[in-house]
């Protein structure tokens, strides 16, 4: 503070809260620093793990790198001006890459002095830093004013990123070990997972518009699809797995046409059978309610200008309703995602293949090997119905 | 031309339209007046078969309704409706243009008609055909849905208590609007409303309805002179002298003057909606865009010719004045209206 008095007047700069959400963020990154415990070691890959904390994992400059990173946004979320300029926003978008090329560093160092089967996993703090550097992200972004200003420091952040995953230097930590352990079968089992989820939604929708729009029409078709249909989606997703395995052992064995056609008691069909039923709800439910949202003075209009049944549709009620319906979708599609992580259980495959057996061994890197991309996927499935619904809402509704 | 002979319709075993016969001539615009469930939107409604008959034949020029198909005979006839329903995600031209793509007129043709229309009801083409409906008040709204209904150049127009939703002032103006479109256009318009100086004002004939009957159906000034029965009278009001005042311009009754020395400024503006409008102290408003007259001074209060004769004596009266001057529509002093003369007429 050495500017003169009569300055200090003119510019007042207040110790005051300006951002929530900046101060959150900066806390939890504090903490992911210390108390929390940066990689976890184990001698191998089932016994319970010993933590260990940053400061005792990697050099020194890493730790104050940080403590200095978070204290000054802990200090920034208090003073400094309302705008964030791209020098603050750069580091904050860099720092995740770098705390994880850390990680990978330290893993390989700690286990070039271990035994063969020693394991290094990312600890609460990596996990915790991560997440503040979400939130740091959340809090910085808005107020640097969009534009060029925040596209090249995000931008350069995204492509450290990906030469940081690509790089090779994360293969020491047990999440990663346990991918490349199983590639090619990580690969298969997400392509079973899209195709699960998305051949459940996929027949839902064409059986589910069409009923939304009959129901719709009939009103005493209504109450009934509604109620059978709330009762299916109260039935727990194991519950409906298991209850259809055996009226579909029972068909196959009566059948065997069927069964050469790959129907089981267990695997994918039951999965199948099951999402679709569970994705009816939202995509029937949708459905009318996006033609009942539909005024009736526009279907008057419309079928006084002379438009047929078909024109009225196309024309006037479809577009009306496509966004609700849309939504329905955008639900159904993400609790199917969910959803099909379980069928493993039942032998359909899937991420939840991973889920449960790391379940099975307490090996908690399997277990985030199927439930992080599990995760990921159902983010970005409504992220992309988002923009679809945004596309599909015309100008004049918006 | 529409005919109605002996139409009836029941719903159920409740009759709403009973044994009605009725013909529209060409480019007539016939008011359908009456309380409240009195049928005359069911009587519109089936002239374009959104409701069907029980009984009777409709014939329009000179052919049966049920000749058509549905929904090729709603082509044929524009409908507006009190609640407009414009569609939301259409812009006013997607709107306009909604009967000439059913018709599939190719794409410039149909954006020429809808063109004319906005101009026919001055607005302003280029600053309001890519607007959606959200951005538009109730009176330009429901001009809109009057402009959709005549895109497709239909002979027959079909309007169901059109300007029943907005307020008194658009009201007025949209009524004075149509009546100079049709004027031009010299569409065979039915028109619904429960609004008996709007049907005086509109209409070329007036039919009063009554527990699904056709009560009388007559031009104005006779319904208004001669009302067929208790009714009737009842029903057009206490009134009926100033309605039929409403009929009549001050330029039918006024005494005209020779020479051109007599100009004087306008107080009014050159709007019939606010004709005999004041401000909040009661003075008559101040002209605000005097047009096509120079070197005028002392503004008075004068009526214009174009205005009508309750207009008028509402100004006489409030002024006290047993006399005003006439201009037209240039601002030239044409003739003096008196007091006096309007009780004879």
């Amino acid at each position: 503070m050495g500017r003169s008095g009569a300055r200090l007047e003119a510019m007042p700069v207040p110790l005051r809260l300006r951002s929530k959400v900046l101060l959150v963020g900066s806390v939890l990154g504090l903490t992911a620093v210390w108390p929390l415990e940066f990689l976890v070691f184990r001698s191998n890959r089932i016994v319970p793990g010993e933590g260990l904390s940053l400061l005792q994992a990697a050099p020194w400059p890493a730790w104050l790198g940080l403590i200095l990173f978070w204290g000054y946004f802990l200090l920034r979320s208090f003073a400094g001006s309302e705008r964030i300029r791209t020098a603050e926003l750069l580091p904050a978008a860099l720092a995740p890459s770098c705390l994880l090329f850390v990680a990978g560093e330290a893993a390989t160092e700690i286990l070039a002095r271990a035994q063969p089967y020693a394991r290094v996993s990312m600890g609460p703090g990596i996990w915790v830093g991560l997440i503040a550097f979400f939130i740091l992200l959340v809090a910085l972004y808005p107020r640097t004013g969009g534009g060029r200003g925040a596209a090249i420091p995000l931008g350069a952040g995204g492509a450290l990123l990906l030469w940081v995953l690509a790089s090779g230097r994360l293969t020491d930590l047990s999440l990663v070990t346990e991918l490349i352990q199983r590639q090619e079968r990580f690969v298969a089992e997400l392509v079973n997972h899209l195709w699960i989820a998305g051949l459940s939604v996929g027949l839902s929708t064409l059986a589910g518009i069409p009923l939304g729009f009959v129901v719709f029409r009939k009103a005493w078709l209504r109450e009934k699809t509604f109620s059978v249909l709330n009762i299916v989606q109260t039935i727990p997703s194991l519950a409906l797995f298991g209850l259809l395995i055996t009226p579909l052992a029972l068909l196959a064995a009566a059948v065997p046409l069927l069964k050469e056609l790959g129907l089981r008691g267990i695997g994918w069909t039951p999965a199948i059978i099951a999402l679709t039923l569970y994705a009816m709800l939202p995509i029937v439910r949708n459905t009318y309610a996006g033609f009942a949202e539909v005024e009736p003075e526009l279907a008057e209009a419309g079928r006084g200008m002379g438009m047929s049944r078909a024109q009225l549709l196309f024309l006037v009620e479809l577009p009306r309703a496509l966004p609700i319906v849309l939504s329905g979708l955008r639900i159904a599609c993400v609790q199917n995602v969910g959803n099909t992580a379980v069928a493993a259980l039942i032998g359909a495959g899937g991420l939840g293949v991973f889920i449960f057996q790391g379940l099975g061994q307490s090996a908690l890197d399997l277990i985030l090997l199927g439930a992080l991309p599990t995760i990921l996927l159902a983010v970005g499935v409504d992220a992309l119905f988002q923009l679809l619904i945004h596309l599909a809402t015309p100008k004049g509704l918006r | 031309m529409i005919e109605l002979e002996r139409v009836s319709k029941f719903f159920g075993d409740t009759p709403a339209v009973i044994d009605l016969s009725l013909v529209v001539e060409e480019g007539e615009l016939c008011c359908l007046i009456g309380p409240s469930g009195c049928g005359k939107t069911t009587t519109l409604k089936m002239i374009n078969r959104m409701i069907e008959a029980t009984s009777g034949t409709i014939r329009v020029g000179g052919r049966g309704i049920t000749d058509f198909k549905p929904h090729e005979l709603r082509r044929s006839m524009g409908y507006v409706i009190q609640s407009i329903g414009l569609f939301p995600h259409m812009t006013v031209m997607e709107n306009i243009c909604v009967v000439p793509r059913l018709f599939k007129w190719d794409r410039a043709r149909a954006r020429t008609r809808a063109m004319e229309l906005l101009e026919l009801f001055d607005m302003s083409p280029d600053g309001f055909k890519d607007k959606y409906p959200r951005e538009l008040s109730g009176g330009q709204a429901q001009r809109i849905g009057v402009a959709r209904a005549l895109a497709g150049d239909p002979d027959i127009l079909l309007m169901d208590e059109p300007f029943g939703a907005l307020d008194p002032i658009s009201r007025a103006n949209l009524q004075h609007q149509f009546v100079r479109i049709q004027s031009e256009l010299r569409k065979t318009v039915v028109f619904v409303t429960h609004d008996v100086d709007e049907a005086v004002r509109l209409g070329s004939r007036i039919g009063l309805m009554r527990e699904g009957r056709l009560v009388q159906s007559d031009c104005p000034e006779r319904m208004l002179s001669r009302p067929g029965d208790a009714f009737v009278e009842r029903f057009i009001g206490s009134e009926r002298s100033l309605k039929r005042l409403s009929r009549l311009r001050v330029g039918d009754a006024m005494r005209p003057v020779s020479g051109e020395d007599g100009t004087v400024r306008s107080a009014q503006e050159n709007d019939p909606a606010a004709g005999g409008c004041r401000d909040a102290s009661g003075n008559p408003r101040s002209p605000s865009a005097p047009h096509g007259r120079s070197g005028v001074e002392n503004p008075e209060l004068v009526l214009e010719r174009g205005w009508d004769l309750r207009q008028a004596l509402a100004l006489l009266l409030q002024h006290g004045k047993q006399r005003l001057p006439v201009r037209d529509e240039n601002g030239r002093i044409r003739g003096e209206l008196w007091l006096l003369d309007l009780l004879g007429v």
